[in-house]
């Protein structure tokens, strides 16, 4: 007798699954995006992608002290500091970062007591040359990125020497990067 | 000669008019049939792995094949077997030579054979065999030697497993199936399958209680005899790799798979036959009747494989010998009774 339920009570499970099933086979946005064709409307604001150095919103300086604890904080010993000055003056003169072996881990950007260090939702970093992967100083700080340029414009913007004085747009946030390369109609 | 493709007629006195001999005849239109049953089987696989692939993407959110052929991806299933024919057939030194290579094929023909016997509409049936239900049972058992075939001669544990546990499956739901399949013949009086279908003008069979139980009951076979989930256990993963075709390779790989969703269509067209009403159906071709019935079971066979879980293999077994069996049984002794007191 159990045994019947219980054929019953399993039939009755698989009914309620398959409702399910179809419950999100009918469900529309899909989750998949066409890459190439499509892109990402929204990533979320924590997404792990490209690194720049911030300005203080009020005096437009940069945050960084160069304490070097990023430094020692990657694992892969992508960054590279350079200070200059001392005291409150201390600021860096190189910061270099080597993403070619980034594991773009966040744990330079937890280590910052400044959150001088921060990750952007750009994702496009990927080129045809290892040169591109090492990011220099000037891109990476914190760009107001004009609106309404494309990828391909903004990395035509003549780049700007990057004072600390000067709160300009600074081009080229991808680092170099190149357009991905299916960018163009390649597909169907 | 009852071969009934609608253009034997005027093929044949054409023929006749020339005055060649009629065993020649005979042979071509054989050969023909075999050639379009062939060609329609493997263009079925192609088709139902490409919807099965998009029901699959629907279910999970996802896109499924949309670079192939169009934004649909429709080619997919085509480039996909392009590729396994152009793969290295790799044969192990372990193996029994002999048995590995002519596996695939003891799958393959009986699938291919089966369709013999499905009526497409009235005149489209490539032989209206008298038995013809029992010529499909007895064909569609086959293949299981082909699998313990598979199976053994791979010398490999993964496949020697996968290849008992299909057969010891297979002939578990074979008994249950084979019931429910008499319970049609005895409501309508043939073995014949374009008599089966004309025997439901009045209404379709699965309209009839105790055939609907034998409908229930040949569904949940056919799932099982086509290893779909939840009776996937010759082929699980996770515990197998892949079961019997575990050392297949390029083309011959190609034929299980192939084989494999050719009889999952091929199970449901005979569902449509003996419970749906075959082609009938007000306005639309006959043909499309038929096949948009087969194409309905086809999708629900998917929709299940896409959402319940596996099940164990003593679980597979008890559910058919002590649930089904019974049961079938019992739908059977009902039904008999049934069928003497409407003549």
């Amino acid at each position: 007798m159990t045994e019947i339920i219980g054929i019953f009570t399993g039939l009755w499970s698989i009914i309620k699954g398959l409702a399910v099933t179809l419950y999100n086979a009918l469900r529309r946005p899909r989750i998949t995006v066409m890459y190439p064709r499509e892109r990402p409307e929204h990533l979320s604001p924590r997404t792990r992608g490209l690194f720049i150095l911030r300005r203080d919103p009020e005096t437009g300086k940069l945050r960084c002290t160069a304490c070097g604890l990023c430094e020692k904080a990657c694992p892969s010993r992508v960054i590279t500091i350079e200070p200059e000055g001392s005291g409150k003056e201390r600021h860096p003169k190189r910061y270099t970062m080597d993403l070619g072996h980034c594991l773009f881990c966040h744990l330079c950007v937890e280590a910052c007591p400044f959150e001088a260090l921060a990750m952007t939702p750009e994702f496009e970093i990927a080129g045809y040359d290892r040169s591109i992967n090492i990011l220099e100083f000037e891109r990476l700080i914190e760009a107001e990125r004009p609106a309404g340029y494309t990828q391909k414009e903004l990395l035509a913007l003549p780049t700007e020497e990057a004072g600390e004085k000067a709160p300009q747009p600074v081009a080229a946030p991808a680092g170099g990067a190149a357009e991905p390369p299916a960018e163009d109609k390649r597909d169907d | 000669m009852a071969a009934s493709l609608s253009l034997y007629k005027p093929a044949h006195e054409w023929w006749g008019h020339r005055g060649w001999s009629e065993l020649v005849f005979q042979g071509l239109w054989a050969l023909l049939l075999a050639v379009i049953i062939v060609i329609f089987m493997i263009g079925v696989a192609v088709v139902v792995i490409w919807y099965e692939r998009k029901i699959a993407g629907d279910i999970q959110s996802r896109i499924g094949p949309a670079r192939v052929g169009g934004r649909f991806g429709v080619l997919q299933t085509l480039a996909d077997g392009l590729k396994l024919f152009f793969k290295e057939d790799i044969i192990p030194n372990a193996c029994e030579r002999w048995l590995f290579v002519i596996a695939p094929f003891f799958i393959f023909v009986p699938a291919v054979m089966a369709w013999v016997a499905i009526p497409f509409s009235p005149s489209w049936i490539a032989y209206d065999l008298d038995i013809g239900v029992f010529y499909i049972v007895a064909i569609s058992s086959l293949p299981q030697l082909g699998l313990i075939m598979a199976g053994w001669s791979s010398n490999n544990k993964y496949a020697l497993l996968g290849g008992m546990r299909a057969v010891a499956q297979l002939i578990s739901y074979e008994i249950p199936l084979v019931l429910a399949v008499l319970v049609v013949v005895m409501y309508a009086n043939s073995l014949s399958m374009v008599t089966i279908v004309e025997k439901q003008a009045s209404g379709w069979f699965i309209l009839h209680p105790t055939l609907f139980i034998a409908f229930v009951i040949f569904f949940i076979c056919a799932l099982a005899e086509t290893n779909k989930v939840p009776f996937d256990l010759p082929e699980a993963e996770s515990e197998l790799v892949s079961g019997y075709h575990v050392e297949y390779s390029g083309m011959r790989f190609a034929f299980f798979f192939l084989s494999e969703y050719a009889s999952l269509f091929f199970l449901c067209a005979m569902a449509t036959t003996l419970f749906l009403g075959g082609w009938r159906g007000p306005l639309l071709p006959p043909v499309v009747w038929f096949l948009g019935k087969t194409g309905v079971l086809v999708t629900l066979v998917i929709w299940i494989r896409w959402t319940v879980p596996r099940l164990r293999i003593d679980q597979i077994t008890r559910f058919g010998w002590k649930f089904l069996l019974p049961l079938a049984l019992l739908d059977l002794i009902v039904a008999a009774f049934l069928a003497v007191g409407m003549s």
